[in-house]
């Protein structure tokens, strides 16, 4: 019984091990990186959110607010985001 | 049987050093496929040591005294549902336990990253498997579960006696989880300059979340042990600044210290080498953590998991510090540091910066308290120890300073701020502040230290409900109810109302702490069966003393009549043990709690004729120490729960989707 369940654990590590090099790479990247830009977007959003609550209550000022979209908008690649109805809430 | 769990550990070896190659020869030369087979060689550890572990239990549940582990940590009369404590009761058991533990983290973090930041995974991969390799080798070489013995005893040792208690089902393995889950952090940190993006903000995100998940942990396993420590050990505290005790404390402050500036580094690109530094620094604690408790020469209340691969730890926790630092000089980049500037010392960053400084501060003072004797006992060869009034002294101020900091820093704008203007976000909090001070003295609470630390604890609540007020009435403004508001504000951004959260559950720990610390009443009597006695509005009658034996131990419960200003409170049993086998005694104390406070009685000793001697204590508004734990849990998970892409109003239109 032990000599079985050590040959399992063998082929299941060996079997791990090896899966990569026989998968298809292509398609799994390509889920990776639609998973990437996807989160960088709601993270952009999520921040900027936030920022934006700052600049209402006076937490942060127009300069910094400013330099927050900028990044956010970067990091996103999401021109999009930029939102004016909030660029004078002061 | 247990053949199979030391094969499992032998593959789990194999596996890690196996990922380690593969990590840095597929990250060298660029072969994603030799990196990702790495990864998934080492997504296959948990159910290895899984195996492992469930061999062990099974060799206990079977009372198979051929090995010798389970014949120092069970015997026969043990009732088996202690045997998940005594499967971690020992050094061997404690370190199979917290690898599996570390197997899950190296699962869950390279699953996360290759999601989430995939640029990076292959680094963590050989971070991980590095670690991943010691306690695994470590494991196998020095403290081995599975060794046999040559002539096979009809019966076992038996399970310390301090851990039979129900605490010890969680507050070890918290607590082990706690110190090893900074490595998930490090990982994070060391992947990223690994991979040359040391100078970015590309990690916080994820440095922050994986902080938290360590920092909560940690803060459990913490508390869990204050309470074992209440109930169980019987000398009347919940904190005794025990070289174990500080060994988890350290690692939690400067993770404390690591979750707040890293929320500087996303929003000001600022500390970025000193947040790197951070999770260097609280994985080398941690790792001194380990060292302490695997059996470091260091005395302690925890003496159960003495052993001398204590400094098999240290030697691993010196390769790792000075190796991190080697890397992080050699791939810093000095032209991406530091982009943000500490424009003004009256500004949210320059607090942090403040709040860091302490925790640190802390930290050092405790570390220094804790090997002292050590250093001590080497350079003068002289037997020293460090005590509570040391720790008290240095560091009770420094405590205070930072719950001001607590209740300032959230307050401040960015960048710079006037006078006038913080003067303009304190005014509630201190008025706030001042009226309890005002109150507290008129009731009666006139020591300046305990009245400081009330009026400060209320301004942190202060500023905390200011902020949700002003944030609440912004979003009612916006045409949203303040209900909706409420729960929409907090979900803007869960980082900072999580966190929110997580200060209002550190002001009832001080709370708690202020209370039991300066208000504390102590008396020791000797009774006999039928007299009574009075302290504070208590009055008790110690009724009778019952004693039974049982198979391992002989247990005396006293039984007492408790009044409380007249009013009959209940009876309450203190229960004294005492294990031949072992010869130790252990004490389970009585505790009549509610939020005001605690009376609290424990035994200390018995004669023939039933006469003992007791210690009764009356520890104030200690209940809402325990209280906190919920309440700093659920700000973590809100400031660690997942952000939706949900848009703001006003977005829509601009959106387009």
């Amino acid at each position: 019984m032990t000599i079985f369940f050590i040959t399992c654990l063998s082929i299941i590590v060996i079997g791990a091990v090896l899966y990569p090099v026989v998968r298809s790479r292509n398609d799994l990247r390509e889920v990776a990186s639609m998973d990437e830009g996807d989160h960088s977007i709601r993270m952009a959003v999520a921040g900027l959110s936030s920022a934006q609550l700052d600049l209402a209550i006076g937490n942060l000022d127009q300069k910094s607010y400013d330099e927050l979209e900028e990044k956010y908008i970067l990091e996103s690649g999401a021109a999009g985001l930029k939102d004016s109805s909030y660029q004078h809430n002061d | 049987m247990t053949e199979l769990g030391y094969v499992a550990l032998i593959l789990t070896l194999l596996v890690a050093v196996y990922a380690c190659v593969a990590s840095v020869v597929g990250g060298v030369r660029g072969m994603s496929v030799v990196v990702d087979s790495a990864v998934y060689g080492l997504y296959t550890t948990p159910l290895l040591l899984l195996v492992a572990m469930v061999t062990l239990i099974y060799a206990f549940v079977t009372n198979d005294f051929s090995v010798r582990y389970v014949t120092e940590n069970s015997d026969l009369s043990m009732p088996k549902m202690y045997t998940w404590v005594a499967f971690y009761a020992g050094n061997a058991g404690s370190m199979l336990y917290i690898t599996f533990i570390l197997a899950l983290l190296v699962v869950s973090v390279l699953y996360y990253l290759r999601k989430n930041l995939p640029e990076i995974s292959g680094y963590t991969a050989t971070v991980l498997s590095i670690m991943l390799g010691f306690f695994v080798f470590v494991l196998l070489f020095y403290a081995n579960p599975f060794e046999k013995l040559q002539v096979v005893p009809s019966d076992g040792q038996g399970i310390n006696p301090l851990l039979v208690h129900l605490g010890m089902f969680f507050h070890p393995p918290m607590q082990m989880a706690g110190l090893i889950s900074v490595v998930a952090p490090f990982s994070i940190v060391m992947g990223t300059v690994m991979a040359g993006k040391g100078g970015t903000d590309i990690w916080v995100e994820h440095g922050r979340t994986w902080g938290l998940i360590s920092w909560v942990i940690l803060t459990v396993g913490l508390m869990l042990g204050a309470w074992w420590a209440y109930t169980i050990l019987g000398w009347g505290g919940y904190w005794a600044w025990d070289p174990v005790e500080n060994s988890a404390l350290m690692p939690w402050l400067v993770m404390t210290a690591f979750v707040h500036t890293v929320v500087i580094q996303r929003q000001r690109g600022m500390f970025r080498t000193w947040n790197l530094v951070l999770a260097i620094m609280a994985m080398a604690l941690a790792q001194v953590g380990m060292f302490l408790n695997r059996g470091g020469p260091v005395p302690s209340v925890h003496s159960f998991a003495q052993s001398s691969m204590g400094w098999t730890f240290l030697l691993f926790m010196a390769i790792t510090l000075f190796g991190s630092i080697l890397i992080l000089l050699l791939r810093s980049s000095k032209k991406e540091d530091n982009a943000g500037k500490l424009e003004s010392l009256l500004s949210r960053e320059a607090a942090f910066l403040f709040n860091n400084l302490l925790l640190l501060a802390i930290a050092f003072i405790t570390l220094w308290g804790t090997i002292f004797p050590l250093i001590a006992d080497l350079l003068n060869n002289e037997t020293v120890s460090v005590g509570p009034p040391f720790y008290n002294r240095m560091n009770g101020p420094l405590i205070l300073c930072l719950l001001v900091l607590m209740a300032i820093a959230p307050m401040l704008p960015w960048r710079r701020a006037r006078l006038s203007q913080i003067w303009g976000m304190l005014r509630f909090p201190v008025a706030l502040a001042v009226v309890v001070a005002c109150v507290l003295v008129i009731v009666g609470v006139r020591l300046p230290l305990a009245v400081a630390s009330f009026s400060i604890v209320s301004l942190v609540i202060g500023s905390v409900l200011q902020e949700w007020v002003r944030g609440v009435l912004v979003r009612h403004q916006r045409g949203e109810s303040y209900g909706k508001a409420f729960i929409r504000l907090v979900l803007s951004n869960r980082s900072r109302y999580g966190g929110y959260i997580v200060h209002l559950g550190i002001t009832l720990l001080a709370i708690g702490a202020t209370g039991s610390s300066f208000y504390a009443m102590q008396e020791d009597f000797s009774l006999a069966p039928g007299e009574t006695v009075e302290i504070g509005n208590y009055s008790i009658r110690y009724v009778s003393l019952q004693s039974e034996e049982f198979g391992n131990r002989l247990e005396e419960e006293a039984l007492f009549d408790v009044t409380r200003g007249g009013y009959h409170i209940g009876d309450m049993k203190p229960v004294r043990a005492f294990y031949p086998g072992h010869n130790v005694g252990a004490t389970k104390a009585a505790i009549w709690s509610t939020p005001l406070e605690d009376f609290y009685i424990v035994p200390s000793q018995f004669d023939e004729n039933g006469r003992g001697v007791f210690r009764v204590h009356v520890f104030p508004l200690v209940w809402w120490m325990w209280a906190s734990v919920p309440i700093l849990v659920l700000g973590t998970l809100v400031a660690i729960s997942p952000r939706t892409a949900r848009r703001e109003p006003g977005y829509e239109s601009e959106m387009g989707n």
